[in-house]
């Protein structure tokens, strides 16, 4: 007999039409519930690795992008104060060092593919890099010019090789917390569809076998197209509400951060240039240029974050320090060209309320606190988003169970009506 | 079919948990890269070959016009009367050059030889050696800057050759000096001989660099903003030697006493101040100065306050003026 022909009789028979229902029912049920539960461990992975891996690495990469920045400003303030520099800039200086090397090794743990090489050399020749400044410490005490000449090479050595190396590090961490947020904030049609499928076939078969056989709505059955409802429901609304919190954290929260990370760091580019120009004597017309643009990318990083972040009061007191800065910078470089270096060195690097160092302390401070709420608004938000996927997954199952038991009892009992 | 098998093993592969156990990588080898100072050119850009310039006598500058004026009164309309008007000599110098143009680190001052030298004459122009303002300037800004006007006067151990005569006027000379070899000690370099293929920095835009390209034994320029740039390099076993002016040579070597200055001399080298062209009465004005500074003891004076490392100090260069 043809398989055709077996179907036909299959089908010509009442017994058999609820069989193949039943066993529709059933493959419906089972692939909502696997793709439900496969949809939730997914998004809860993702969203997990968001909130305490590519999170937390986009923020250490961004500690040694900060650490390193501010070691080289830091040094050649330390190395303008002359042979004794004050202890409070050595000691900031070694805990930039410190809290790089910590930073990197803590990154190093978990970045992978374009990160890992990079974070190497950074490993590498961060040695190199406070083996010069130290050379340069000691013949600056012994007073002769050739320190100078190695802070120089020391600067040059970490602008050229670890700072590019530090900035893509952070660009790569930032575009893999990127590619998690998008991934983790798609809504989940595919979850909804499949439910709504489920629902409308158990409706439909309830349908079909209350017209056949003349008789009142089989319970097994309503209770297995309820557990289908609250199941797609529930999943599909965790999934979802899950997906907006880690897309309010992109955009509350790490968006507003990276732009703000991105300005300190530069700030504290503008920051070194200015003191590396006075360490050069006369030969810095390629800090000032460099000065020049870091100050223009930073003015432009803050005017972003001020247009689309929620701390503007910060951003806008911290704009305003950074215009105070560099209309002083100005009177640096005019002191400077006029050969009154000791004035320009003194307001550069002078514990004055008035200060440069003053200034830029303002300028950073308001920085770091939009920074510091921006990053707390995106913890915050991965927080939740964690938050509503737990239990997703066992309630699908539960709930799948249930549809799967309503549907066998509900199928079983018309099927036996027959013999 | 393949794309959902595929799909179907990564869901798979992330409900047991784990990726895929990355291989053991055999240890690679590492090297350290070497550190190099800002704008390090090596080899060299090629310098395009000096223009003959017109025969000339490089030492012979302009004779000054009877005694020096009394300081303060300068003649009417004199470049000096300008600078009386301004309050200031503005005066182009190194800040890098050990002994003679440095900041001492302790006191956070400018001091030597050549600074002294722009204090002198800033006294015969004011009466006051403080009236000075000093702008660190490089190697290669020296003619641009006077050029430009934007100093009066450049004292930056600058070589007077007929080629810059074109561009700029000199004093007489104030300190006579020889091109040589700055070496690591017992690196077993005596002379240029020894130096073929091998690197030889001096600053860019120097006479030095060119006459490193010039020798036969054809070693491999290495060019830098500032001579102390070479001395890191040659610390750091980048280059085999530093070749400049004997001064500033020993300047080097007195901050470092692993080297050591070797080889003949192969050029004569006279320094003069670099004076703009066109200010004919401040060259006259500035000869007048140096003249009596020779006379009176104070070159010797300030060239034993500053160059004793370089040996005892000479007789003053004699002044040759053009009939």
């Amino acid at each position: 007999m043809s398989i055709r022909a077996r179907w036909a009789r299959v089908w010509k028979a009442s017994p058999g039409r609820l069989g193949v229902a039943a066993a529709g029912l059933v493959a419906l049920a089972l692939i909502f519930g696997v793709t439900g539960v496969a949809t939730v461990r997914r998004r809860a992975a993702v969203v997990t690795e968001v909130a305490t891996v590519s999170g937390p690495l986009n923020t250490r990469a961004q500690t040694v992008y900060r650490a390193l920045s501010d070691a080289d400003a830091t040094a050649a303030i330390a190395f303008l104060a002359g042979g004794t520099e004050p202890a409070d800039l050595r000691q900031r200086y070694l805990d930039d060092i410190a809290r790089a090397s910590s930073a990197l090794s803590e990154a190093q743990r978990d970045a992978d593919g374009e990160a890992a090489p990079l974070l190497d050399e950074i490993a590498r020749e961060l040695p190199v890099y406070t083996g010069l400044v130290e050379t340069a410490r000691a013949y600056n005490r012994q007073g002769v010019p050739l320190g100078g000449a190695y802070l120089r090479e020391a600067s040059a050595h970490l602008r050229d090789v670890l700072l590019p190396a530090a900035q893509r590090v952070y660009e790569v961490s930032r575009s893999r917390l990127q590619d998690g947020q998008r991934e983790a904030s798609v809504f989940p049609w595919v979850l909804l569809l499949l439910g709504l499928a489920l629902i409308a076939a158990l409706a439909g078969t309830q349908v079909w076998l209350t017209r056949r056989t003349h008789r009142l709505l089989s319970p097994p059955l309503l209770v297995a197209t309820a557990a289908a409802l609250i199941s797609c429901l529930a999943v599909t609304g965790a999934v979802s509400r899950s997906a907006s919190f880690v897309d309010a954290g992109r955009q509350e929260g790490s968006a507003d951060a990276q732009l703000l990370a991105e300005a300190r760091v530069t700030a504290l580019q503008v920051r070194a240039d200015e003191a590396l120009m006075l360490v050069a004597r006369g030969d810095g017309g390629a800090f000032e240029q460099h000065l020049t643009e870091a100050f223009g990318v930073s003015s432009g990083l803050l005017d972003r974050a001020g247009r689309e972040s929620e701390d503007r009061q910060d951003i806008t007191e911290a704009q305003q320090a950074a215009a105070n800065w560099m209309l002083q910078h100005q009177t640096v470089r005019d002191l400077d060209a006029e050969g009154r270096y000791e004035d320009a060195v003194r307001l550069a690097t002078g514990p004055e309320p008035t200060g440069q160092i003053a200034v830029f302390a303002r300028w950073e401070t308001e920085i770091d606190q939009a920074l510091g709420a921006a990053q707390g608004r995106f913890d915050e938000r991965a927080r939740a988003a964690r938050g509503t996927l737990r239990w997703a997954d066992v309630s699908v199952i539960l709930l799948t169970v249930l549809t799967l038991a309503g549907v066998g009892a509900g199928m079983a009992r018309r099927i036996g009506e027959y013999r | 079919m393949r794309m959902r098998l595929l799909a179907t093993a990564a869901v798979m592969m992330m409900l047991a948990g784990c990726g895929p156990v990355p291989a053991e990588e055999p240890e690679a080898a590492v090297s350290a890269r070497v550190p190099v100072p800002v704008n390090v050119k090596d080899p060299a850009a090629s310098l395009s070959p000096a223009p003959s310039p017109p025969a000339c006598v490089p030492r012979q500058s302009l004779r000054p016009e009877g005694a020096l004026p009394a300081p303060g009164r300068m003649p009417d309309g004199s470049t000096m009367a300008e600078i009386v008007q301004r309050g200031r000599l503005r005066v182009g110098i190194d800040q890098n050059a050990y002994l003679f143009g440095f900041r001492d680190p302790d006191t956070g001052e400018l001091s030597g030889f050549e600074i002294d030298l722009g204090k002198e004459i800033a006294r015969a122009i004011f009466g006051d050696a403080e009236a000075v303002q000093f702008r660190a300037i490089t190697t290669a800004d020296r003619i641009p800057v006077l050029e430009r006007g934007d100093v009066d006067i450049v004292i930056r151990t600058m070589t007077m050759t007929c080629e810059r005569w074109q561009q700029v006027n000199f004093s007489t000379e104030y300190l006579t000096s020889r091109q040589r070899l700055l070496v690591n000690k017992g690196s077993g370099i005596g002379s240029f001989d020894d130096l073929g293929g091998r690197k030889v920095c001096a600053t860019a835009g120097s006479t030095s660099i060119r006459k490193i390209v010039e020798q036969p034994s054809g070693p491999v320029p290495v060019s830098t903003d500032s001579t102390l740039d070479c001395l890191v390099l040659l610390q750091q076993g980048q280059v085999d030697a530093v070749s400049t002016i004997d001064v500033l040579l020993a300047a080097l070597a007195a901050q470092d006493r692993g080297t050591e200055i070797v080889g003949p001399g192969i050029t004569e080298e006279p320094s003069g101040i670099g004076i703009p062209l066109g200010d004919d009465d401040l060259v006259r004005f500035v000869n007048g100065v140096l003249e009596r500074a020779r006379t009176d003891g104070t070159w010797k004076r300030i060239y034993e306050r500053w160059l004793l490392p370089l040996g005892p100090a000479p007789a003053p260069p004699a002044a040759q003026y053009r009939t």
